[in-house]
């Protein structure tokens, strides 16, 4: 085991910590012997999946563990100062006997003033029943003996600092959405100046232009107070954005340590094909490799290496204890593992030249799903409950969309929460009833009213569901899950053909060998193997459209390709029609031949993929493209701090992303604007939207953005 | 505070209803329904005369509509009717009783809320260990006796062998002058009449009724408060102030009791109703001179009009007590006043 | 369902990979559920060969024999008249038992069935059901007994029905809220897409959810039946004297208890207490049992 002499140069030092759980009488081995040090002002990534021990490492460090966990070996200096070992443990106890009394005394100036947390906002990390000034102010109150008024001021100058108007320190968590709920949390993380702040997932479940938001904002607090920050996340590019360094965790291990924030060099096999396994927008990669298999559960304690099984480089030595230990390649890279690091030449890249040659399927032009001016309004309850607001709530989710989708076309519906992209995929899906507009499904126009025609356009159309873990019936079977359809349809009746079509669409949906899993229950299996399961459910049909709904953004990072190359491969070998809905743009770039980009619910722009991608001209597309690569620092300075904005859904102007748009006239609060073709097949709804897509030029967004040509340009 | 007073007014609004199917109810269940009163009243030597004269007197000859209308009428007059036994009013009945059984009533409040608060946030706090696991026990008894029953054990107990509480003979010893009658509750009345000896004597005879009353109600509080601060604890918030280090006592009485408190209001309101029926039972067997021993005489004399005023009552009384657990609510909680 | 019979998927039936079977499992290794287990097939034993047990008529009237304290011959002493307090106790068991669970199941249908039906009919029948259910819960359920016998006449019939219809609101409560839940569950829309009609997600994605918790209030509502019959019968509106109910033998010994003929009050009430302890302790059991496999 490494040791490093000084570390009293770290504000944080974490050596050999092991933490074990006890659950129900059974074991788990969380984190095992995790080494690294954070210096002063530096900022340390750490990427994993769910499972890997990513989040008891911050609740170890925060010393907010729950009861059931021991320290069994190792410790945490911070500042020189042990704060977790055996004796000390990293739990957070209620209690009160006098060694309690004595740690708690101990961590009194480490508590919040040397290291904060910021939870996922999303979560529910701030209480409901208090106002954010309130929670706030408390830290002032009980940890600095400020009074009230003092703390209040104290409270609103923060606010300010994360770019929060002064109403909300009076607002209860509920009010405000969820990227102001994260800067809330970061508000109160830098309340006393802490030398270090934990952040775990401080992006997850945002909107993609929010987390880029986020990040700059953590950034810039790092800056101005001098900040040490230890990020956590399973999301790869978040964490490189944030951060100095990086560290990979698997299975409760720290197995790689990268002294740059790119994981370009990664050398372990994990992080190497981990990185691989994720569709990139600033990479041209023809496809995408998982990781077979699944993390391993931690009840276990694993000899040798823990991703051995799911390792496409392993060897007999993989097996012996020695190698889990780190070893250095290039000065400050570590990594646990014998073999990859020491390879000549890694393999390589499958990289073409054009990604959007290769893929490319004949699509005659035979419309197969039509939609004219669709709308979905929903109303929100009017009870007695709404005594006192005169005029009824409506919403409009989906606002007169029209698409045109040929048989065996594979388009993306890309959105952030809110677009209505899931309202659309439902109706498309045959779920949910249109307001208004028509939907027409082969040549005929959907008559919801009309159960028998539902019933049979049911067969045809199938939905796939975003979380696996909830659009799966926990009491069934595989075996009932996939009988299902075929009962309700009465198409179960002869035996023969109900095995064959149940055969066929596991081993269409990969789920091999057969044997294995049909007799499993739900909790059983993994969320990418339920995933499976629910594609195969709609695919014993045999329908002809398949909708996806975010199908990957509820499973682990290594799993996700597998379920996307599935798609495709349906798509490529079935000729079914998908519709795939993701906030994602990098992995429906991936998988489509055309994307619709989704506001407020209606269409902003469309067209093939590598025009969306390259030359996308509405400036919500470019806001997002731009999110999504992550190009350094280039989101706020060319489209300027407004496009951050949240607005109301009501009296949105005629232009509905005028008020967030750095390009916007007058004539866009005015008149509503008309969808020009700026190439062929390529349309966009933005009034300046030529202009737009004549100064992107030939070399697309990511090269040639500039800001003020395009201000100008369209100001003229 | 605007969005509560909204919620206020929406609430109001939806006890009209409620109350009138209480009317209703208690229209049905005195009118419509096959044990006829007029029967009743003339007694087991049945005669078809005085029994159509009984009838008519009562009103009760006419068709069901006007005999509702004439029953909401009598009760917009706050008249409830006459007591077949003597011949007084149902009104002055209850009005005469109800300041005993509030008092009574009262004294048990005051007994639950504290131990069941205590019993609960202790339980929590130390779960699974003995602290946790006695409570856990006392609770299983307490919500698993009968009122009357505990309260009878506690007198063989307290009164007959240990000769420590007074003899259950209401509220007060009957070699013992009444004090000067103010509010009707005896011990708030020997208090401002300054008459100390029956102020010790009203006191001790509050003790074994009050807590016989309280005991189910502190255990299912009591049980309620220790899951729901169990489940608060391992809420995400609760990991942030943890670690922001805060004076424990804030953590457990201000960040997780609030939110605990939520399902414990809610379960407080029905235990209301619990309480009610408790008070008829733990009257009856203390003859503590209430509503409820007034029931219980009424219903053994056959007092037909007397036990319906005190339903009608008991029932409106529940309602108001649920309206005010979902204003303590909607005062906790933001999210649900809209 | 067909498909435990296809061959080529092997018919092995997945019993034992079933949450059903998880949760028993977990019961069942609860000692909690195990005393509760053993408690109450305790008194269904009883109330099966208790009247077989009893040494003296539970009616019979031995002037003579009048309050005698609890002995070998008597072992739970004798009331006023002299009647065994034993043999009547093992008497009433049974008829303590048939009320608790004839109302309590009686109720259990009905608002159950009630609940589902609003939750999932929502709208206008949501509204009527669950505003009659607001009102019904806006009785305190001891005075609305009271209220109901003395207005039909004190009855074992009338004690099943007061007790029933206290208790349809709770099952109406949780089966509603149940329905509710599940109804957005995201399998149900699943089942909704791939075709399935109303009465088939009914009745295989809809019920057996409602299944536990309804059975949690079950258990509990038998606890609370045997105490509120009781209390009735003390108050002279439940079961008539003589029939013997334990309620009714406690208050026979009430107007004894100061005078020290504590056994008649004593003896009944402890078997009460047990009995409520079993079912409150059932009611617990299942509950954990299925907060662990719901909870993965």
């Amino acid at each position: 085991m490494e040791i490093d002499p000084n570390f009293e140069d770290y504000v944080l030092y974490v050596e050999d910590l092991s933490v074990e759980y006890t659950i129900s009488g059974k074991r788990v081995y969380a984190l095992s012997n995790v080494t690294f040090g954070v210096r002063e002002n530096e900022s340390i990534g750490i990427v994993g999946e769910s499972g890997c021990g990513k989040s008891t490492l911050a609740m170890a460090i925060s010393h907010i563990l729950p009861q059931n966990s021991v320290v069994t070996s190792g410790r945490v200096i911070f500042k020189g100062q042990t704060i977790v070992d055996k004796d000390r443990g990293a739990s957070y106890s209620l209690r009160y006997n006098g060694k309690e009394r004595k740690i708690e005394e101990e961590l009194k100036v480490v508590r919040w003033k040397g290291i904060s947390i910021v939870f996922q906002g999303a979560l529910d990390s701030l209480n409901p029943l208090f106002t954010v000034g309130q929670q706030i102010s408390d830290i002032f109150i009980f940890k600095e003996g400020k009074t009230k008024e003092e703390a209040k001021e104290r409270v609103l100058e923060l606010l300010n600092a994360v770019g929060l108007d002064n109403w909300v320190l009076d607002a209860f968590p509920h009010q405000l959405s969820g990227g102001m709920k994260q800067r809330v949390i970061i508000a109160m993380a830098i309340a006393l100046k802490p030398s270090l702040v934990i952040a775990d997932e401080p992006t997850t479940s945002l909107d993609v232009i929010t987390q880029y938001r986020i990040i700059e904002e953590l950034k810039k607090l790092k800056d101005s107070y001098r900040l040490s920050i230890l990020s956590i996340s399973h999301d790869v590019s978040m964490v490189s954005h944030l951060s100095d360094k990086l560290m990979v965790m698997y299975a409760g291990r720290v197995i790689e340590k990268i002294p740059s924030n790119t994981f370009d060099i990664a050398q372990h096999p994990y992080t190497y094909m981990l990185i691989e396994s994720i569709p990139k927008l600033s990479e041209d990669v023809s496809e995408v490799l998982p990781i077979r298999g699944a993390p391993p559960i931690l009840t276990k304690k694993i000899e040798g290496c823990p991703f051995y099984d799911r390792c496409d480089f392993h060897d007999d030595i993989c097996l012996e204890e020695s190698s889990i230990e780190m070893r250095s390649i290039s000065g400050t890279h570590q990594v646990a593992c014998t073999i990859l690091p020491f390879r000549t030449g890694k393999p390589a890249k499958q990289v073409s030249a054009d990604p959007f040659s290769e893929e490319l399927i004949i699509v005659r032009n035979k419309p197969l799903v039509v939609t004219k001016e669709i709308t979905k309004v929903f109303q929100k309850k009017t009870g007695i409950r709404e005594i006192g607001k005169k005029k009824e709530e409506v919403v409009v989710a989906v606002d007169k969309v029209n698409l045109i989708v040929n048989q065996g076309e594979s388009v993306a519906l890309v959105g952030e929460t809110g677009s209505g992209k899931t309202t659309l995929s439902r109706m498309l899906g045959l779920i949910e009833t249109p307001t208004d507009g028509v939907l027409e499904i082969a040549g005929r126009e959907v008559d919801f009213g009309n159960r028998k025609q539902i019933a049979e356009l049911r067969k045809m159309v199938q939905t796939i569901f975003q979380d696996p873990f909830q659009s799966i019936n926990p009491r069934f079977s595989v075996r009932n899950i996939l009988l299902e359809p075929l009962e309700v349809n009465k198409l179960s009746e002869d035996r023969n053909a109900t095995e064959a079509r149940i055969k066929r669409a596991m081993e269409e949906a990969e789920l091999t060998p057969i044997e294995d899993y049909i007799s499993k229950f739900p909790h059983q299996l993994s969320g990418g193997q339920r995933q499976r399961v629910s594609i195969a459910r709609s695919l014993v049909l045999n329908p002809r459209i398949l909708v996806a709904d975010e199908p990957i953004s509820m499973l682990d990072v290594s799993l996700r390709a597998g379920v996307l190359n599935l798609l495709k491969n349906l798509r490529k070998h079935n000729g079914v029609t998908l519709f795939y809905i993701t906030h994602d743009i990098a992995s429906a770039r991936y998988i489509s031949d055309r994307i619709y980009v989704l506001y407020k619910g209606e269409i902003v722009e469309s067209g093939a993929t590598s025009d969306i991608i390259r030359y996308g001209s509405h400036p919500y597309t470019i806001a997002l493209v731009i999110s999504s690569m992550g190009i350094e620092g280039k989101l706020s300075d060319t489209l300027g701090e407004k496009i951050f904005e949240q607005t109301e859904d009501i009296n949105l102007p005629k232009c509905k992303f005028a008020p967030r748009c750095p390009f916007a006239q007058k004539v866009c609060f005015e008149e509503s604007p008309p969808y020009v073709d700026v190439s062929v097949g390529h349309s966009v709804k933005c009034h300046f939207g030529a202009q737009i897509y004549g100064q992107i030029g030939e070399n697309g967004i990511q090269k040639s953005l500039n800001l003020s040509t395009l201000r100008n340009e369209v100001h003229h | 505070m605007n969005s509560f007073y909204k919620f206020l007014i929406f609430r109001i609004l939806s006890l009209i209803p409620t109350i009138f199917g209480v009317i209703v109810i208690t229209f049905i269940l005195s009118h419509v329904v096959p044990g006829n009163p007029a029967r009743i009243l003339v007694g087991p030597e049945f005669n078809q005369q005085e029994y159509l004269v009984i009838e008519r007197e009562l009103g009760l000859n006419k068709p069901l509509w006007d005999q509702f209308l004439i029953y909401l009428y009598s009760l917009a007059h706050f008249n409830l009717g006459y007591s077949f036994v003597e011949g007084n009013s149902v009104n002055t009945l209850i009005g005469e009783h109800f300041p005993a059984s509030f008092e009574l009533a009262i004294a048990s409040l005051v007994i639950s809320i504290p131990i069941a608060l205590v019993t609960g946030i202790y339980s929590s706090l130390r779960a699974n260990k003995a602290g946790d696991h006695g409570v856990r026990v006392f609770s299983l008894l307490a919500i698993s006796m009968p009122v009357f029953w505990i309260e009878m054990i506690m007198i063989i107990v307290f009164y007959v062998n240990l000769g420590w509480a007074p003899a259950p003979d209401g509220q007060l010893s009957v070699y013992l002058a009444q004090p000067n009658t103010y509010t009707g509750m005896t011990i708030l009345d020997s208090l401002l009449s300054l008459n100390i000896p029956d102020f010790i004597n009203s006191l001790w005879h509050i003790i074994l009724p009050a807590l016989g009353l309280s005991l189910a109600g502190i255990a299912i509080i009591s049980r309620v408060l220790r899951s729901s601060m169990l489940d608060v604890l391992n809420k995400d918030y609760m990991r942030t102030v943890f670690a922001i280090g805060l004076p424990k006592k804030i953590i457990v009485n201000k960040y997780a009791l609030r939110n605990a408190l939520l399902p414990a209001i809610t379960v407080g309101a029905i235990q209301a109703g619990a309480l009610m029926g408790g008070v008829v039972l733990t009257e009856s067997v203390f003859s503590w001179q209430g509503m409820g021993l007034l029931a219980y005489q009424a219903i053994l004399q056959l007092d037909y009009p007397t036990v319906m005023g005190v339903v009608l009552i008991s029932a409106l009384l529940f309602t108001l007590v649920n309206f005010a657990a979902d204003l303590l609510y909607a005062y906790v909680d933001p999210r649900v006043r809209l | 369902m067909i498909g435990e019979n296809i061959n080529i998927l092997g018919n092995r039936r997945q019993w034992r990979e079933s949450p059903t079977y998880e949760t028993i499992r977990l019961f069942l290794r609860n000692p909690t559920g195990l005393v509760a287990l053993a408690i109450i097939t305790f008194f269904i034993a009883l109330a099966a060969v208790g009247p077989n047990l009893a040494p003296y008529n539970p009616d019979t009237q031995y002037l003579n024999n009048a309050l005698l304290p609890p002995s070998a011959a008597h072992l739970f002493g004798t009331d006023i008249v002299g009647r065994d307090i034993f043999s009547r106790v093992l008497y009433a068991i049974r008829l303590d038992l048939e009320l608790a669970f004839l109302s309590v199941s009686l109720s259990y249908v009905i608002g159950v069935g009630l609940g589902i039906m609003a939750g999932y009919l929502g709208k206008i029948t949501d509204n009527v059901v669950m505003r009659s259910m607001d009102i019904l819960f806006s009785f305190p359920s001891i005075l609305f007994a009271i209220a109901l016998s003395v207005a039909i006449g004190p009855s074992f019939w009338t004690l099943i029905i007061a007790i029933t219809v206290v208790t349809i609101p709770t099952f109406a409560r949780v089966a509603r809220s149940t329905v509710l839940s599940t109804k957005n569950e995201l399998y149900v829309t699943a089942a909704i897409s791939i075709g399935a009609k109303k009465g088939h997600i009914m009745l295989k994605h809809i019920l057996p959810v409602s299944v536990t918790p309804t059975i949690v209030l079950y258990a509990l509502n038998l606890g609370a039946a045997v105490i509120v019959a009781a209390s009735l019968s003390f108050l002279g509106v439940g079961i008539r004297p003589p029939t013997p109910e334990l309620g009714a033998i406690i208050t026979d010994g009430f107007q004894y208890i100061v005078s020290g003929q504590w056994w008649i009050t004593v003896f009944p009430g402890l078997f009460i207490v047990l009995l409520v302890i079993g079912f409150n302790m059932m009611g617990d059991a299942v509950r954990e049992a299925t907060d662990v496999t719901l909870r993965r």
